[in-house]
């Protein structure tokens, strides 16, 4: 098994030094958020949820084996996609004092709005999913992993999750295909 | 690359704001170790303790309640020398 790349941080993250927990940040919160946002759609609960994922690894650093079967990325990704699951099973009211951005005026703002219309559907088809078959989705697609880095986060065997991303990848074409013919014409 | 594949490039995450990694260094500075076995109670926590032990001591260093040499020179001063005796020492004479 390869060495985990963000072995040199742990003697930092054991100690408590901020500097270990901003560089791991620094390598891996665009990843956590993204993936946080494509499980929830939701820009504030990903925000919330990558936070209490960085706060439960800092606060386990201390008894982390290094040794284990998980490297330090992995076990960011696994809590993420539980935190990301139990969000949605809760589907608790999200308050934030945060002003919605305002969308950047550009030319032909028109085939903007078309896209940006897609890119609503699609993240509407995926939350539509299965918490099981979204997770495997999000994991596959969005953060690039293999079938069996994709188990390993989701703590399955590699065939169960070969079914789920089928069963994913079906549902959505069945779902979204039709979308793309209606964009051809 | 496939048509859902080209779908589902159109709905990539978002940037992280800006704000999120000070957020989560400000909240992680709050936390505290998972495994850290150090008992932390506030001070007043211990107040119980203390009161008790304070008690204690007031109760062990009581001086018993027994005649001093002060009673005797007063009852001397007073004139009360023989009334004293009889209370104090009566028992030595009888016996």
């Amino acid at each position: 098994m390869p060495q985990d790349p963000d072995i040199d941080l742990l003697p930092g993250l054991r100690a408590g030094a901020p500097e270990a927990l901003s560089t791991l940040m620094d390598r891996h919160l665009n990843r956590i958020h993204g993936l946080a946002w494509n499980m929830t759609g939701d820009r504030s609960q990903a925000e919330d949820i990558a936070q209490e994922t960085f706060l439960r690894f800092w606060q386990a650093a201390p008894g982390w084996k290094d040794a284990g079967d998980a490297t330090i990325l992995t076990w960011l990704r696994r809590v993420a996609t539980r935190l990301c699951i139990d969000e949605k099973r809760r589907m608790r009211p999200v308050y934030t004092d945060l002003v919605p951005e305002k969308a950047d005026p550009a030319p032909r703002a028109d085939l903007e709005i078309v896209r940006s219309e897609t890119a609503e559907r699609v993240q509407s088809a995926i939350l539509g999913l299965p918490d099981r078959q979204r997770a495997a989705l999000v994991l596959s697609y969005y953060q690039q992993l293999s079938q069996k880095d994709g188990a390993a986060v989701m703590g399955i065997k590699e065939k169960a999750y070969e079914s789920l991303l089928s069963r994913a990848k079906a549902t959505l074409k069945l779902n979204l295909l039709p979308e793309k013919e209606s964009l051809r014409q | 690359m496939t048509d859902l594949d080209t779908l589902l490039d159109q709905n990539a995450a978002p940037h992280v704001r800006g704000g999120l990694s000070t957020r989560i260094l400000a909240a992680a500075d709050m936390a505290q170790p998972a495994n850290d076995v150090t008992p932390r109670r506030p001070w007043w926590s211990l107040g119980g303790i203390a009161a008790m032990a304070i008690m204690a001591t007031i109760f062990f260093i009581q001086p018993t309640a027994k005649p001093s040499t002060d009673w005797v020179q007063i009852a001397d001063g007073s004139g009360f020398t023989e009334l004293y005796e009889w209370v104090e020492g009566g028992e030595d004479e009888d016996g």
